[in-house]
């Protein structure tokens, strides 16, 4: 798969060592991102397979979910006149069982190449995302805006070449990053803006080659860096996951 | 009484405010405080969480999937907090791996929660919201205002209990999934449409009332088109029935309820 390249690509930016089979990382990059997950259900109409997203509304969307084509054919169906009369909130779910079905696949503008993906466009040779607008090669994430070869993210705008980073804007070649901004090259960081070339960072701003959130210098950092890249590319070769995030790294848990 | 007290106060009377004009706009009439309707409203959303700041231990708002035993701070915390991670001790020497640069770093480790970022006023409760004004209990809320229930809401206007409110949705209430759209009630899937109650998958319509999959369409009920007179009559018979329900219950079935023949 196109998207497969990408995975490698990104990897080997980040970890300095390529992974491949983007499938068999599936649940590692969905661990914090689970809205993400897609299954697919049997369409109400049809034997054709519906994705849906693990969020909240999509879900209650329960049995009567369709494909988005066939969606637009049931919408030529209408009640009738005496129907619409007897209309009340609590008459509708029996008058309206005849065109009450929808669809989770919300599929806007030109995309190539996108699959298994549902609420999604435009876009370009994406992989089970769900909420993915205007984007490119994004693997298993959730509500990405703007952004291109991204994996295992949530609520990204205009990022790329990231892996796991969740409510962030304009991050560049990002690992495990959340609730920040205009960060690149960056590890375990939180709440930050402006970093660049960092690790272990929490809320702070403008900084270089810092390791929690103490500038150390570019060979001290660099140093660091390998260490890190080795143990989280070593585990996720040999266990297709890895024990740390941003969200468990600074619990007590973490630290047992 | 406190800054921050005074503040909360301020943002719940002008989110009352922004309120009763919605729903007078949206529902044709008002129904009751929007405390009131706060389980209704927060049926969809996940859930921001409250938890205590480790430096004062005031109330923080938090969002996202943290473990038990996680330390964090309020986003006004932030001096604080930068002096005391500036007397934090590092040995870069130490950290051999990730595991010893947990616990090298353990000062430093706290989370923040009440993120409120660019020119914004008059937030409560509500975290990672940047340039908007008047907005309570809400998470990921971008150049928005008057927003209360809500999570993700970009370039929105006067939206309660929505979920994923996108670019140009105004007057919104109990709804998820939207895009340019204006005025809607219960509804799920409504983009570049206006006046839309109780309806799912619609683009480009005006006016519908429980409708379905529609494209370009005006004035229907259950998909039928109907006469303006008409489409007024069922309108405001069953806006008031909602109104009513919000009142005496606090709550109404949803486009998910209906759809799912409940």
């Amino acid at each position: 798969m196109e998207i497969d390249d990408h995975f490698a690509t990104v990897t080997q930016i980040i970890f300095g060592r390529s992974l491949s089979q983007l499938k068999d990382y599936g649940e590692w990059l969905l661990s914090r991102a689970p809205e993400g997950r897609i299954t697919g259900r049997k369409s109400a109409v049809s034997e054709r397979t519906v994705y849906i997203p693990s969020v909240r509304f999509f879900l209650a969307l329960g049995k009567r979910m369709v494909k988005a084509d066939e969606a637009l054919l049931l919408g030529q169906k209408k009640i009738s006149e005496k129907d619409a009369d007897a209309l009340t909130i609590s008459s509708a779910p029996g008058l309206l069982s005849g065109i009450s079905t929808t669809t989770p696949e919300i599929i806007w503008g030109e995309n190539i190449g996108t699959a298994e993906s549902c609420a999604y466009g435009p876009t370009q040779y994406c992989f089970r995302v769900a909420c993915c607008w205007f984007s490119k090669f994004i693997g298993y994430s959730y509500w990405s805006r703007t952004s291109e070869n991204l994996f295992g993210c949530s609520l990204a705008t205009d990022c790329s070449f990231c892996i796991k980073c969740y409510s962030s804007t304009k991050l560049t070649r990002c690992f495990e990053v959340n609730d920040s901004n205009n960060c690149a090259d960056c590890y375990f960081c939180h709440n930050c803006e402006d970093l660049k070339d960092s690790m272990f960072c929490f809320n702070t701003k403008g900084k270089r080659y810092a390791i929690g959130n103490l500038e150390v210098g570019r060979e001290a950092y660099l140093g660091v860096k390998k260490l890190v890249q080795a143990q989280v590319v070593g585990e996720l070769e040999k266990t297709k996951s890895f024990r740390y995030d941003i969200y468990n790294i600074g619990s007590k848990a973490a630290i047992v | 009484m406190g800054k921050m007290q005074e503040n909360d106060n301020a943002t719940l009377a002008a989110i009352n405010r922004a309120w009763e004009s919605t729903s007078r706009i949206v529902l044709g009439g008002g129904v009751c405080p929007l405390q009131e309707l706060e389980a209704y409203l927060s049926r969809y959303a996940e859930p921001c969480r409250i938890e205590k700041s480790a430096l004062s231990g005031k109330p923080v708002t938090v969002f996202g999937n943290y473990p038990k035993g996680t330390r964090f701070i309020l986003d006004e915390e932030m001096g604080d907090y930068t002096k005391m991670a500036a007397n934090a001790k590092l040995d870069i020497n130490s950290i051999k791996d990730i595991d010893s640069a947990v616990w090298a770093l353990s000062e430093v480790r706290l989370y923040a929660g009440n993120i409120v970022l660019g020119n914004s006023g008059f937030v409560t409760q509500s975290t990672r919201v940047v340039d908007s004004t008047n907005v309570f209990r809400s998470s990921d809320v971008i150049y928005s205002k008057n927003v209360a229930y809500t999570q993700i809401g970009k370039y929105s206007e006067s939206i309660f209990g929505c979920v994923s409110a996108g670019k140009g949705t105004k007057f919104s209430i109990a709804c998820a999934e939207m895009y340019e759209t204006s005025r809607h009630f219960e509804c799920y899937y409504v983009y570049t449409s206006s006046d839309i109650h109780y309806s799912a998958n619609i683009e480009n319509c005006q006016e519908c009332l429980f409708c379905f999959n529609l494209r370009g369409k005006r004035r229907c009920v259950g998909n039928l088109e109907l006469p303006k007179e008409k489409y007024d009559e069922l309108k405001a018979k069953l806006l008031s029935e909602a109104r009513e329900l919000l009142r005496k219950k606090h709550s109404v079935p949803s486009i998910y309820d209906i759809i799912a023949g409940k």
